[in-house]
């Protein structure tokens, strides 16, 4: 009876535990090299050019020997939580996220608040400092990774604990053959590719931060809960504050203030 | 400026400027002003005697970052070594005046034997750095025709992203091209444009 239950209990966790049938791997460094990239895998070999490979090899992925970051979802979808909080882990600790250029964001937004009341100013729109960066995100499905060194670490995240849990490690035995093996899949359509200009970087910024809400609670006080680890270069509470500000949190805040009983509108 | 801060470029390119690559200013920079450097607190010696070279040195500013990551990018590792020197530049510049720097950087794309010159746009693309000079608009422009296609798929994208007057040019020739480089460059631009 016991062995019995044990059993119905595995296959019960076996049902729930999540997929892992798809890793999200972030372009590193220039969008406009990805792009190329992807478009050069559309439009260029199929055998394909050292030059290519190389660019690849530089922009995608890690140099021979070297683990690679990636992160486990369930659904080939850009709008799944687990893909925003890969997107968020990739890129939270650029230099265009500093507190620096954060505080000169939020003078801006709350300049514009004050001298335009809410209403669209005349001045054309400034180039926005803190939400301007792009990536492309490859969700590649786990056949892809067949050649590679696969494991769960979730300690080696570096700088956005809610994403610890689906962090891996993946080490390729060949990185050339393996940058041969993703442009095959972009070509073929088994790599999905998205690209993240402000807009859509922003939109995964709410997805991840909407999935943070979920675990963690509100999220409103000033600090991060403490199960939110610190990362290799950024405290825990630097990493909320990075993910709120990308997300317009402020910006959405700013508006709700305005609605106050007693405000003006 | 302070001389014994100069680098030795600018020594070269002072005396080249007026036509003067003098033995006499490298003897200077050698025994006389090469000391200082490592010591920019202490004041030049009272017996140096600055002559029409030197005092044209005085003019001359440093190497901007720019410059900087255009005369040693050839010792980078990897491309995206090479890539990560030209972003920091571009980053560092991006407060100044790009006028400055708009000669040196159209020279190295001139260059046929200089690396990473796609890398070199491709960071102007990402960086959305405005191409409102009409000389500058134009060499790029005539790199979309360059027998290396990543130059020109990355002379493409500097173009979209430099503002509305290179982005006009890049679509004006766009239809003086071969049609197979078109054809290309048309699907990379429609690719990002899809995007807006």
């Amino acid at each position: 009876m016991r062995r019995h239950l044990a059993g119905l209990l595995r296959e019960m966790a076996a049902a729930v535990a999540p997929k892992r049938t798809h890793f999200v791997r972030v372009g590193r460094g220039s969008f406009s090299e990805t792009c190329k990239i992807v478009h050069a895998a559309h439009s260029d070999g199929p055998l394909w050019p050292d030059q290519l490979v190389a660019s690849v090899r530089d922009f995608l992925l890690e140099e021979q020997g070297q683990d690679m970051s990636i992160y486990a979802v369930d659904t080939p979808s850009p709008f799944d939580a687990a893909h925003a909080l890969g997107v968020l882990a990739g890129t939270i600790s650029k230099d265009e996220f500093q507190a620096r250029k954060r505080e000169e964001y939020l003078r801006r937004l709350h300049e514009g608040a004050a001298s335009n009341n809410g209403r669209k100013g005349s001045k054309p729109p400034e180039k926005d400092v803190f939400g301007a960066t792009k990536v492309v995100s490859f969700i590649l499905p786990r056949e892809l990774l067949g050649g590679c060194a696969l494991i769960s670490t979730p300690h080696a995240n570096a700088n956005f604990a809610p994403a610890d849990e689906l962090h891996h490690d993946a080490k390729p035995s060949s990185v050339d053959a393996f940058a041969r093996r993703l442009l095959d899949g972009i070509r073929q359509g088994h790599v999905l590719c998205t690209f993240l200009k402000s807009e859509a970087f922003r939109v995964q910024a709410a997805i991840a931060l909407s999935a943070c809400i979920r675990r963690f609670g509100s999220l409103a006080a000033e600090t991060p809960p403490k199960t939110w680890r610190d990362g290799e270069s950024l405290s825990a509470a630097e990493q909320l504050e990075r993910l709120r500000t990308i997300a317009g949190h402020y910006g959405f805040q700013s508006r709700l203030d305005y609605n106050r009983p007693g405000a003006p509108g | 400026m302070n001389l014994a801060e100069t680098g030795r470029d600018c020594v070269t390119i002072a005396s080249q400027a007026v036509g003067t690559e003098s033995a006499s200013v490298r003897r200077k920079w050698r025994e006389e002003i090469r000391p200082y450097q490592t010591k920019p607190e202490l004041a030049l010696p009272s017996t140096w005697q600055p002559e029409l070279e030197t005092a044209i040195i005085v003019t001359v500013r440093s190497p901007s970052p720019l410059e900087v990551a255009l005369s040693d990018v050839r010792s980078a590792r990897s491309g995206r070594d090479a890539y990560d020197r030209f972003s920091r530049a571009v980053s560092v510049g991006e407060g100044g005046d790009p006028e400055d720097s708009w000669p040196k950087l159209m020279n190295y794309l001139g260059e046929p034997t200089a690396p990473y010159k796609h890398l070199l746009l491709s960071c102007l693309a990402d960086h959305e750095v405005e191409l409102i000079t009409p000389w500058v608009v134009r060499r790029i422009a005539d790199l979309l025709s360059s027998s290396d296609r990543e130059v020109a798929r990355s002379a493409a994208l500097a173009l979209l992203a430099g503002g509305e007057l290179s982005s006009n040019k890049l679509r004006e020739e766009l239809q003086r091209l071969h049609p197979l480089r078109r054809k290309d460059l048309e699907g990379l631009v429609g690719l990002i444009d899809g995007l807006e």
